[in-house]
């Protein structure tokens, strides 16, 4: 009878934790979402006003862009800064490479949730950004996965580059690993896409870059 | 003749530019760091391929005098092919590392590397690229990357490459250590749109990877994984200025034999070594409850030069005295979000490296300033609690308005006898620093100012400069994550002042004017902390033979006599002296100094001591003269690069991008089964056991 209850009541402690983990875990992806949602408005106000707006009254963090990508609907709104607290509701944008001047702007975000598309991601693609004022198209030029431990970004090095950042490998399990996923996409004038594109540096490289441009140059 | 030397160069160039379109590569050939091996040459095949040249042998002969290291590197390499070769020298330096000197022999000709004026270094080299002669523009673009362009290198020839760098050492844990690059990492610069250095037109260096040496040293570089045994031969003569407790080579065997005077010299055991781990060395001192003190000098027709060394205590037991701490916060609207949240961190960390004996304060400013006491209280209980519910309560709103905190900060004085520290944070960019500066120096009395940027915003040279007035030191943080690690190691720092108040002077036999010490870098003599070492660069006058110290520990009086010594052989102590006076007046514009005058301080200093500035350029031109040579002809055209100076890049780290919630639900549903099973199996049991036998 004893061990009965004992069994009962490690049923139940299972249970409970099983259920609370699934719950803290599913809040996650949850949590992105729904803030993609909030920050979609805020957004929209900041374009309006030209303001710094709050996505919701206790946040500590406001939008800065749109990361687009039409071809897949990706539509997704950035933050300013990359620490993690801000990456769990929406990419975020380094501010220490937004500081310089013509450097290289620096996007990431979560591989299990937001940054999820960029394992779809190939050379040739277009992304857009939409800042406050304008809206700038880049094509991926690169793409590799570089040791963090090893390696750091230098901004100013890459200007009018824009860099995708997110962890790899994208099925891990765990977080933490030291790999990054990196695509580099390099700016293209928007009323001249095929043109820049075939004139990169990078051209040549990419079989199926000039029908690329065809299909997505406006 | 004048014509017929013409008629050759231009036949020349003609013949060349036929060959590089003969040569013509398919597609661009982008030349990655990470074929970059540790000091390389590098050149383009017939086929366009990226070639190092085989490295025959290293000689690398390294003289440690106190905190500085002078190296002198000797590199043989050899063309294996049938041609003639133009290409490209890269070493990769240690950080904080200058090349003052180099000089390269291909076959029979010598090319000198010489210090020039910036315009006049590209003159030179555009004047000698037109007449036809070899010349190469010596680069340093990266703080840390070393490059130049060789001409010319004769089938089955050798070149060899001789470089003189000199470098400050660090002080790290009781101990000095150097290292040696023979390997190197690559570093990620992304996809770069335009070509940053040309080796040839259509070829890039800048793309992809790139070398960033002495950040992991200790891993073997891309690609080839088996290991290079590499001919290198590594001696140093180590003059450390305390005694020797211990040397230690960490990945090659060493001997170690009896120098002259207190030297010690070290030879390699091995002749040969891989190449896939860098030569490290370490000392420290015999342990000490004092401060100790060591004196180098140097002479030459430059001058006479002085380097004064302060070792801190580094015997467990001694008693750092009390201190009186201000802590001063920017609470302006910038600092909102995760800023404020970092120096709210940062003030609690630092609350808490404070001893009950010492005294605090807190000022917050931004259109006003406010103080937590009316004047410091001591680090009690009850006032450290205080203390962390004000630190607590802080928020960030309103302008930056430094002048009202600085008064409040300064202006009041402590008991005399402690030891002042104001420690001031702000991310705010500043404005009319001339008048700020003069500001603080006219309040400063005996306070020590220990300034910390945050963010991307603030003024570091303006900080920085502020801090050596104030004999503290400037702490920049770059992104609010990086800010509890760096405030926690000023803190510590703080926490323990071994020697204060430090007064120089020397003995003088005559009473001719400027016959002491002049010039001192940096002007104004820091405290010494335990931790780290006190470095003084000086000039010396020629009757100088002694020099005294003097300086507090706690409320004793510490003195010292220094012979200096009639010798004055140690190379590299006039060098170091005319570079922490470089980037002494390299800051000097916040002191509200000219911009003519900055420049006119620092060109004959970077003149006279062949130093790589923002106004002087190393140049190669050819010593000897070019003999006819008809196979001459792979020579191509080096597109004119002007080096970027030693400017400082700002790195960005890559940001942790996954959540890991997947691990999370996976062990949530294992629970979730197994108390499933468990269920199930009880209901298996109990029909069991209902079932009548």
């Amino acid at each position: 009878m004893r061990s009965r209850k004992v069994r009962i009541a490690v049923v139940a402690l299972l249970a409970i934790i099983g259920l609370g983990l699934v719950g803290q875990s599913l809040w996650i992806p949850l949590k992105a979402e729904l803030a993609q949602w909030l920050l979609q408005r805020a957004w929209a106000q900041t374009q309006v006003s030209g303001q710094r707006v709050k996505p919701w009254p206790w946040a500590d963090h406001y939008p800065v862009a749109r990361l687009l990508w039409n071809e897949q609907g990706i539509d997704q709104i950035v933050l300013a800064g990359d620490s993690g607290n801000v990456l769990a509701f929406a990419p975020g944008e380094n501010l220490t490479a937004r500081g310089i001047e013509h450097a290289a702007r620096i996007i990431s975000g979560h591989r299990d949730t937001h940054f999820r598309f960029l394992q779809r991601v190939e050379r040739g693609e277009l992304f857009t950004l939409e800042g406050e004022q304008d809206r700038r198209r880049y094509r991926v030029s690169d793409i590799r996965v570089v040791d963090a431990d090893r390696v750091s970004i230098d901004p100013s090095d890459a200007p009018d580059t824009l860099l995708l950042v997110t962890c790899y490998p994208f099925d891990a399990l765990t977080a933490g690993g030291s790999l990054r996923y990196v695509v580099s996409a390099v700016r293209v004038e928007t009323d001249n896409v095929a043109q820049a594109g075939r004139s990169s540096p990078f051209s040549g490289t990419v079989g199926g870059m000039d029908a690329d441009a065809e299909r997505t140059g406006t | 003749m004048p014509t017929l030397t013409h008629f050759i160069s231009v036949a020349r160039m003609l013949v060349g530019a036929l060959l590089l379109i003969a040569l013509e590569v398919p597609a661009a050939q982008v030349l990655g760091g990470d074929e970059i091996g540790s000091g390389s040459l590098l050149s383009r095949n017939a086929q366009g391929e990226i070639e190092a040249l085989p490295l025959l042998s290293t000689d690398v002969e390294i003289e440690i005098t106190g905190p500085i290291a002078r190296t002198v590197v000797t590199q043989h390499f050899h063309n294996p092919g049938g041609q003639w070769i133009e290409a490209l020298y890269l070493f990769p330096l240690p950080q904080d590392a200058a090349v003052d000197r180099m000089r390269m022999q291909v076959g029979e000709r010598i090319i000198e590397g010489q210090i020039q004026e910036r315009a006049q270094a590209k003159a030179t080299y555009e004047q000698a690229k037109r007449e036809g002669r070899r010349a190469a523009l010596v680069e340093q673009d990266r703080p840390n990357l070393f490059s130049t362009a060789v001409a010319n290198i004769p089938p089955q020839g050798e070149v060899s490459v001789r470089i003189e760098y000199q470098q400050s050492l660090a002080w790290r844990d009781g101990e000095f250590s150097l290292r040696f690059p023979l390997a190197i990492t690559p570093r990620y610069r992304a996809g770069l749109p335009e070509p940053e250095f040309l080796i040839e037109a259509d070829s890039t260096l800048g793309d992809g990877w790139s070398i960033l040496p002495g950040e992991r040293p200790n891993r073997i570089p891309l690609g080839d994984a088996q290991p290079v045994e590499r001919q290198v031969r590594i001696r140093a003569r180590l003059d450390a200025g305390f005694e020797l407790a211990e040397v230690k080579s960490h990945y090659h065997e060493i001997t170690r034999s009896a120098g002259e005077g207190q030297a010690v010299e070290i030879r390699l055991k091995e002749a040969s070594v891989p190449a896939d781990r860098d030569f490290v060395l370490t000392w420290k001192p015999v342990p000490s409850q004092l401060p100790g003190a060591a004196l180098f000098s140097e002479a030459s027709e430059k001058g006479r030069f002085g380097l004064l060394m302060l070792t801190p205590p580094t015997l467990e037991g001694w008693q750092a005295p009390a201190r009186e701490v201000i802590f001063v916060i920017d609470t302006s609207g910038s600092m909102a979000g995760q800023s404020i949240r970092a120096a709210r961190e940062a003030l609690l960390a630092g609350i808490d490296g404070l001893n009950a004996e010492d005294r605090f304060n807190i000022i917050e400013f931004n259109n006003d300033a406010a103080q937590l006491y009316n004047g410091a209280k001591p680090a009690d209980r009850s006032h450290l609690a205080e203390a962390r519910r004000y630190i607590q309560r802080l928020q960030a709103d309103g302008g930056t308005n430094m002048a009202p905190a600085l008064d409040l900060a300064l202006a009041a004085d402590g008991e005399g006898q402690r030891l002042r520290q104001v420690v001031f944070i702000t991310d705010g960019a500043v404005s009319e620093e001339a008048a700020l500066f003069a500001h603080i120096h006219r309040q400063l009395g005996d306070s020590r100012l220990f300034t910390v940027g945050i963010g991307s915003a603030p003024n570091s040279h303006f900080m920085a400069e502020a801090a050596v007035a104030g004999r503290g030191t400037f702490t920049y943080i770059a992104t609010p994550d990086e800010a509890e690690a760096s405030m926690k190691t000023l803190f510590a720092k703080l926490a323990q002042p071994a020697l204060t108040h430090i007064e120089v002077e020397s003995e003088v036999e005559s009473e001719v004017e400027g016959d002491g010490i002049t010039e001192p870098a940096p002007a104004v003599v820091p405290d010494l902390y335990a931790g780290e070492p006190l470095v003084l660069a000086m000039k010396l006058g020629s009757g100088a033979n002694q020099l005294r110290l003097k300086g507090r520990i706690g409320d004793t009086q510490w003195q010292q006599t220094l012979q200096i010594e009639s010798q004055d052989s140690r190379r590299g102590i006039g060098i170091d002296w005319a570079r922490k006076t470089i980037a002494q007046w390299q800051r000097a514009r916040s002191r509200g100094v000219t911009e003519e005058e900055i420049r006119q301080r620092i060109l004959p200093l970077a003149l006279e001591f062949h130093l790589v500035s923002p106004y002087t350029s190393l140049v190669a031109v050819d010593v000897t003269p070019v003999r006819p040579q008809t196979e001459d002809l792979a020579q191509k055209a080096l597109p004119g690069q002007m080096p970027h100076g030693l400017e400082v890049k700002k790195l960005v780290p890559l940001a942790q991008g996954a959540t890991g919630y997947l691990s999370t639900l996976l062990i949530g549903l294992l629970l979730l089964a197994s108390a499933l099973i468990l269920t199930l199996r009880t209901r298996g049991d109990r029909t069991d056991g209902a079932c009548p036998s």
